[in-house]
């Protein structure tokens, strides 16, 4: 019934200039996509297949030579393995932390609102900015912390020798930044869930704690599984940290894989080695999208 | 629902302190600013407290070498990139939302497929693409010159389309009733006409969240600069990557004859380049929830 009414309403030269103009808008935008978000990524599966300086000549195609090198140097695997725990760590804590405090920001107290302000501060900041400060503030000779530390009587911490402490710091600095942002989508999550169900589970007399174990942590499966995929995207994408307060030292225990890319490509002038690597992020970062997205609809 | 003392108590403590951990780099930043370089070396403290309550040097920095420039320049791509993100947005959540042309959902569906592709992914490859360019900074189709790179090209070309703002946006049109349009089409009205006079009032929220993105994402953008510009000049730096070249410039600069490292001067750049992305989101914050809320991703 509904179909007949809606023909009737336009004719078939309307539905035709609908058309036209529906892709007259949509069309550049979809060409602009193609360009600007597909063509590199098939670009870059191509330029792994090769060997390239990047500035002169062309690629030359080498097969799966840059692959067997990646996944068979000691050097790539370390990178990968130290991709993988410093932001394994990074990953663990970004799925709890950010919970924790949803729940706290989600207690009816005074000055609610506040602190949520205050907590989302962090995510607005710029790496690159707030970076300048850290580098400062961990600076072995003129740095608060070693002043800090002398004068309270304890010995200076060279903390760009300290693989331990590069790790510390570049994990203290995520969490920061990140927490509020994580915050954020579970204390939507949270609100989203019906006060109904705590209600029905009080009256049949569930704890506080039991509540929270058999309702809300359930219920917010699709959220962790979101904070998941997002977690797991910017575990292998780290880079600016890294960046300005590490440099991939000390002796090259905190290279991770976007580092190592980086240097591969406008250090190295590697394009072959920089794309495999680009390859290896996209093949993980899908698969787990995928797994991860498949799980949630299926346990939902 | 309802918490006792105790609980209540204990998350005060906890989101207080936390809260100050939050700014205190920050609160270090601005008090840290206001000492003079000596006085900043000498001190022991982590909480610098100045002596002096003088804000000379954010006014110092402020018109520091090419300061102002950056600023110009982040501005001026952060109002190209509202404009094109609030446009394409608005557009094409209408025709994704209420159109009904062929391969509206292929569409759709190609467009959210490309947010799976890590961004890191695009870098090597944009690179070689940027920089052969064809017909531009001196190539001829495909090889010669640097193509976009070291132009603004680079700085306006990519990344115009704001695949979240997109979504969150056809999102809230399909919250939208359809009744205003059947009215407006009665009376004649062209299907721009009807995005933005009638529809786009009515997103507002989604579009302080664009706005947001935009303001954040342009502003603090440090990659663009680091790896499609080498050695900018002032009209290509934007403000996070000139912020990233102020300690090397501040350092052992002679002070008093004496050779020292300006910090204060860097806390005070830092400060400040700090403030306008807070300040941007302390304005537009209560839709931000609002609009997170219409994406759908309530758990």
């Amino acid at each position: 019934m509904k179909s007949i009414v809606q023909k009737s309403k336009y004719g078939a030269s309307q539905r035709r200039i609908r058309n036209i103009e529906a892709w007259a808008s949509v069309g550049p935008v979809m060409v602009y996509m193609f360009i600007f978000s597909l063509l590199p990524v098939m670009f870059v599966i191509y330029l792994s297949f090769t060997e390239w300086n990047g500035i002169i000549g062309l690629p030359q195609w080498v097969g799966l030579k840059n692959f067997v090198n990646f996944f068979s140097s000691s050097q790539y695997l370390k990178v990968l393995w130290q991709t993988v725990y410093i932001g394994g760590i990074g990953l663990i804590l970004g799925m709890t932390l950010p919970f924790l405090l949803a729940l706290l920001l989600n207690l009816k107290i005074r000055g609610q609102s506040a602190y949520r302000t205050v907590w989302y501060i962090p995510v607005v900041t710029s790496f690159a900015v707030m970076s300048q400060i850290v580098i400062v503030f961990l600076n072995p000779m003129d740095g608060s912390l070693n002043h800090f530390l002398l004068s309270i009587g304890l010995q200076r911490v060279d903390w760009q020798l300290s693989t331990f402490w590069m790790v510390f710091w570049i994990t203290i600095f995520s969490q920061w930044k990140g927490m509020g942002g994580g915050a954020l989508l579970f204390l939507a999550g949270l609100q989203s869930v019906d006060p109904s169900v705590y209600e029905a589970a009080k009256i049949d007399g569930a704890g506080r704690w039991r509540r929270m174990v058999s309702i809300t942590v359930p219920l917010m499966k699709p959220m962790w599984a979101f904070v998941f995929v997002m977690g797991i995207n910017g575990m292998f994408q780290v880079f600016e940290p890294i960046y300005f307060i590490t440099q991939g030292g000390p002796k090259g225990t905190t290279t991770v894989i976007v580092y190592q890319l980086w240097k591969d490509a406008f250090v190295n002038f590697q394009m072959g080695m920089a794309s495999v690597g680009s390859v290896v992020i996209l093949l993980i970062v899908m698969a787990c999208t995928m797994v991860s997205l498949k799980l949630s609809k299926s346990i939902y | 629902m309802h918490s006792s003392a105790l609980i209540r108590g204990t998350a005060h403590v906890i989101l207080f302190a936390g809260g100050l951990m939050m700014l205190y780099p920050l609160l270090y930043a601005f008090f840290g600013a206001m000492m003079d370089p000596f006085e900043y070396l000498r001190s022991s403290s982590l909480i610098p407290i100045p002596s002096h309550l003088n804000f000379y040097k954010f006014a110092e920095m402020v018109t520091y070498k090419d300061f102002p420039y950056w600023i110009r320049n982040t501005l001026f791509r952060i109002t190209w990139y509202l404009i094109f993100m609030v446009v394409t947005s608005v557009v094409l959540g209408y025709f994704f939302a209420k159109g009904t042309f062929v391969g509206r959902k292929a569409c759709f569906y190609f467009i959210l497929s490309t947010m799976m592709i890590p961004s890191i992914t695009a870098m090597i490859p944009s690179y070689v693409m940027y920089a052969r360019w064809p017909w531009t900074g001196g190539n001829d189709v495909f090889f010669g010159g640097h193509g976009l790179l070291n132009s603004w090209g680079v700085l306006l070309l990519p990344g115009l389309v704001s695949v979240m703002s997109l979504f969150l946006t056809k999102q809230m049109y399909d919250t939208l009733p359809g009744e205003y349009e059947e009215s407006a089409r009665m009376d004649g009205a062209s299907t721009y006409r009807i995005i933005f006079q009638i529809y786009a009032p009515m997103l507002k929220p989604v579009l302080a969240v664009i706005l947001i993105t935009d303001f954040n994402g342009i502003w603090n953008d440090f990659m663009t600069n680091l790896i499609y510009t080498d050695n900018p000049g002032r009209n290509l730096t934007t403000i996070s990557y000139g912020m990233t070249k102020l300690p090397k410039l501040l350092s052992n600069i002679k002070l008093q004859d004496h050779f020292v490292s300006d910090y204060p001067g860097i806390f005070a750049a830092a400060f400040m380049i700090v403030l306008p992305t807070i300040a941007v989101y302390l304005l537009v914050q209560r839709h931000i929830v609002q609009g997170l809320a219409m994406s759908g991703l309530k758990g």
